[in-house]
């Protein structure tokens, strides 16, 4: 046939419109909760209102007389099994695990004591009302340094401690007589993951064994086996699935305690059953962070450090698990961009009476970056040296690449001069500290603020995690359909994978068809997080396209008679012989021909597919440098964010809008948790930040417009080039916040603050200085 | 009304004490029976089956909810059914016109101004209203007046960029 002019598909590098959008923009889209489910029965579940209780008696009869009600449930009632992670198994004693209907014992305000299950949600509700609880309180412990004293009370007496994981870790050589240390502890608080959709699911039994949960998660496979093992079910008879997803942010990457509790309960009743969080559930239960850091540095008089020795505490709430990932992780960056000979770290995590924790964007590596970089900043002040400065003289120099730290992590490539010199640039360091220097000098009432951090994380890293699984296939109509492993809840896969179709095979972006999160259609795959998705996803669409390539060519030369390596790629057409502008096949008619008996080369399948997966077989590691400018008024000790620099390396992009739209949505995440966000409870374990009106959820008017930049340093772990972007933004803002506003205060005689930097804390450390 | 009830997610629609009720909502009248405590955004999503309106929060806090009534953003948690009798009612779902995305919805996409898009609809709900009253004049303004909608995806930068630029556009286009 003859060629047409067709605009030029767009692949990697474009800035294109995403996919997903017209079903999301115009409502069209479901989440969990829009679905309909016939016959389905609502679960709304009893929390303790108590932190530490021994439960003496649950009375469900008034709830179970109740209008609409179905069952009441108790641990008595239904098999619930225990929660646990096969990846903490050697880490933690069997005892930690939890139950998620709890049996003797509550841990924390949440714990889930009953649960009522009605015919209408509002009969749930109202019913929930009528269930009685007689606790017997027990002593509560909420701060997590009380509750490694050796008299604490006990969360689970059988193990004689509540500190689950006590880990200690050496390596390199210390150099003796360090002449300059400095130490920092660094408290990085609780906050709420708080994605917009919160938790939601639907347990729907079929025949026999069969169960399929509708559900808003971060990994339906993951789910899929972690609920197989533990409710003791075949994974064949479990299908998970999700339509939109709206948001995860680390909170729905595990298999939720809640999720096992209302399959559990399908199961028992042979019933559909569905659960949707509340607000206030999800900003109780789906807490991350919580750690205490001490940091001290060693070094030179010119500012080389010798050694880093820290120590982590991290509080892991009333059922340690997923939280100790966090501390484990937070450990191996503990020496961030630096090429520092000696380190020593202990990773020690406690149970206190307040939520277990969940993962949050970053996962650990915020929480190394915003410790040691808040105590570079202290050494740079104890010697004089600009921030910057004693910066670039630690720097992992880039001819070491790639480089192990000594905490045993590998960075597989990085240039932290680079980053660091595009962002001084982009925020004029220099006039910025002309004009600081000027106001200090004229006594200004609003101190302006600089801060630096630089950043290196690892993406795609987890043990088991480094490879994931996609197909591709072009069909008669033309179209190409991806099918991945990866599971996109707001960041763009289709978009993404599309344009590297698009770039590999000439097939527009707006021709891909695109399927994922279903257990049922997707053969594999590890979900995503940990800013693992376009370089193992997007890599294994790659291979996938290229495997389909090949296969057209050979129909293509078998059908127009040349030798397959004269096939090329007509972008928007399909494929034709070099040379030959007017012998081209398009895709559809090269799909059509592979079906046909009488068409295909022999040696070919009868379709135009592959599915070879992809394995890194490590991590990447994206870096960067953030700068935050901010003014702090003396008077009232508002701090007001002026400006946000962010440079972020992440190899190679493929699409930038998507890219600045992943580093924003971190941004906010790491300003806000400097500035106004944290989960809280008080001296018995009451949470008091359960609503929006209590929780400083940042706001469009609480944030700015951000200066995003990208320099490249393409990895070559992955054909793509390409690294992980969704935790950069939160991993290097909270540092560059947090020293800025110290940078603020240092000339009044403030060299630290412990976060969140409101006003209130802000003012009271300058009156405590004055005092 | 056996017609909306098949459209519900569950909500037992035969609880005594309903009224009559009819809502209109996207151009089009729905006779319906609600409890006289149903809030609006209920009604809409599980007896209307309108599920593109969001619940984000129950403090009236998150904006996921916003509509349109009669023509001003308001967040349908904190209205009662009953309360939007006679008037006129935009969900999300009413604002394209066929295929053609809306100006603002255009804009966001053009933009990226949404992620997950669960805020989405309530964020584009109240951007229409703010551009339709005139607030959308600069980048202040468009911060201050979306305060009462969260996103947790964005961070904002992209839904202020689309607000602006719809603003420009359809300001243009008059
Ligand atoms: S659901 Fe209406 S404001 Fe949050
Ligand atoms: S786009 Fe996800 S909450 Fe706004």
């Amino acid at each position: 046939m003859e060629s047409t002019t067709v605009a030029p598909p767009s692949g990697v590098g474009a800035r294109q419109m995403r996919l997903e959008d017209p079903g999301l923009l115009t409502g069209r889209d479901r989440f969990t909760s829009d679905l309909d489910i016939p016959g389905a029965l609502h679960a709304v579940f009893v929390r303790s209102p108590v932190a530490h209780a021994r439960v003496v008696s649950v009375d469900t009869t008034a709830a179970t007389a109740a209008d609409g009600v179905v069952a009441v449930l108790t641990h008595k009632d239904v098999d619930v099994p225990r929660v646990f992670f096969p990846t903490f198994g050697e880490l933690i004693d069997d005892a930690y695990h939890r139950v998620p209907l709890a049996s003797e014992t509550v841990r924390f305000v949440g714990d889930i004591v009953a649960v009522v299950v009605a015919e209408t949600i509002t009969q749930a509700h109202d019913a929930a009302e009528l269930v009685e609880v007689d606790y017997d309180a027990l002593e509560v412990v909420v701060d997590p340094v009380a509750a490694t004293a050796p008299d604490a009370p006990l969360l689970f007496p059988g193990t004689g401690t509540n500190l689950a994981v006590d880990i200690p870790f050496e390596a390199g050589t210390r150099a003796p007589d360090a002449p300059v240390q400095v130490h920092q502890r660094v408290a990085h608080p609780r906050m709420a993951v708080v994605p917009m959709e919160p938790l939601a699911i639907a347990a729907v039994p079929g025949d026999g064994e069969k169960l399929t949960l509708w559900c808003s998660t971060q990994m339906p496979h993951v789910t899929q086996g972690l609920m197989a093992l533990w409710l003791k079910m075949d994974p064949a008879d479990l299908r998970v699935a999700c339509p939109s997803v709206g948001g995860g942010f680390g909170g729905k990457t595990p298999a939720e305690p809640d999720y096992v509790l209302v399959a559990a309960i399908a199961r028992h009743l042979r019933r559909p059953v569905r659960w949707t969080q509340s607000r206030s559930e999800n900003l109780l239960t789906m807490q991350a962070r919580g750690h205490l850091f001490d940091v001290t540095l060693e070094a030179t008089r010119d500012g080389r450090v010798t050694s880093i020795r820290s120590e982590g505490l991290t509080d892991v709430g009333g059922y340690p698990g997923l939280g100790i990932g966090m501390a484990m992780t937070a450990r191996g960056l503990m020496t961030g961009c630096y090429d520092i000979p000696h380190a020593s770290h202990v990773v020690r995590c406690v149970a206190t009476n307040t939520s277990p924790t969940v993962p949050f964007r970053g996962a650990g590596r915020p929480e190394a970056i915003h410790a040691l970089e808040r105590t570079m900043d202290r050494l740079a002040a104890e010697l004089d040296i600009d921030p910057a400065e004693i910066r670039r003289r630690n720097f992992v120099p880039v001819e070491k690449f790639p480089y192990t730290s000594v905490m045993g992590t590998e960075y597989d490539s990085a240039d932290f001069e680079k980053t660091l010199d595009e962002a001084l640039r982009l925020a004029d360091y220099e006039g910025l500290r002309a004009e600081q220097a000027e106001r200090r000098a004229s006594g200004d009432e609003v101190a302006l603020g600089i801060g630096i951090s630089t950043y290196v994380e690892v993406s795609a890293g987890s043990p088991g995690m480094t490879g994931d699984y996609a197909s591709v296939e072009v069909s008669e109509d033309g179209w190409a359909t991806v099918v991945a492993g990866t599971s996109a809840h707001g960041q763009g896969h289709w978009t993404v994978y599309a344009q590297v179709v698009s770039d590999r095979m000439g097939i527009p972006a707006e021709k891909v068809r695109f399927v994922q999160s279903d257990t049922d259609t997707v053969p594999r795959g590890m979900g995503t997080s940990g800013s693992r998705s376009l370089q193992l996803g997007g890599t294994a669409v790659r291979l996938a396209a290229d495997e389909v390539v090949e296969q057209a060519k050979e129909v293509a030369a078998h059908l127009l008679e040349a030798s397959p390596e004269d096939i090329e790629i007509v972008p928007g057409v399909g494929l034709g012989v070099r040379g030959v502008p007017h012998r081209t096949l398009e895709w559809g008619e090269l799909a059509a021909a592979v079906a046909d008996d009488a068409r295909r080369p022999p040696q070919l399948a009868p379709r135009l597919f592959a599915d070879p997966g992809f394995e890194q077989g490590g991590g990447t590691s994206p870096f960067g440098c953030h700068i935050a400018i901010v003014e702090v008024d003396l008077q009232t000790g508002m701090t007001t964010l002026r400006r946000f620099v962010a440079v972020d390396d992440c190899g190679v992009v493929v699409n930038p809008l998507l890219a600045d739209g992943q580093v924003h949505g971190g941004l906010a995440a790491g300003i806000g948790q400097v500035l106004f966000e944290y989960s809280a409870f008080d001296d018995e374990g009451n949470p008091t930040t359960t609503s929006f009106a209590d929780y400083g959820m940042p706001s469009a008017a609480d944030l700015i417009s951000y200066d995003t930049a990208h320099t490249v340093t393409p990895t070559t772990r992955n054909p793509l080039g390409a690294k992980g972007l969704g935790e950069a933004g939160t991993t290097g803002s909270i540092a560059a916040v947090h020293n800025a506003v110290m940078d603020a205060l240092r000339p009044h005689g403030i060299d630290h603050i412990d976060l969140p930097l409101t006003p209130m804390r802000v003012w009271q450390a300058l009156q405590d200085r004055e005092s | 009304m056996t017609e909306l009830a098949e459209t519900t997610n569950g909500t037992d629609t035969a609880v005594a004490a309903t009224v009559p009720l009819t809502l209109r909502v996207n151009g089009k009248d729905h006779d319906t029976a609600v409890e006289p405590r149903e809030l609006l955004v209920d009604v809409i999503r599980e007896r209307l089956g309108l599920t593109g309106t969001n619940v984000g929060c129950e403090t009236t806090s998150c904006g996921a909810c916003t509509v349109l009534l009669d023509d001003r953003s308001v967040k349908s948690c904190t209205v009662l059914a009953v309360q939007a009798q006679g008037r006129e009612i935009t969900t999300i779902e009413g604002l394209a016109d066929g295929n053609t995305l809306h100006p603002v919805q255009a804009a966001f996409q053009r933009c990226h101004g949404l992620q997950c898009g669960f805020c989405t609809p309530g964020m584009v709900m109240a951007s229409v209203s703010l551009i339709d009253e005139g607030r959308a004049t600069d980048e202040k303004s468009v911060r201050a007046a979306l305060k009462g909608n969260l996103c947790r995806c964005t961070g904002y930068h992209n839904i202020v960029a689309a607000v602006l630029s719809a603003a420009d556009e359809m300001e243009a286009d008059k």
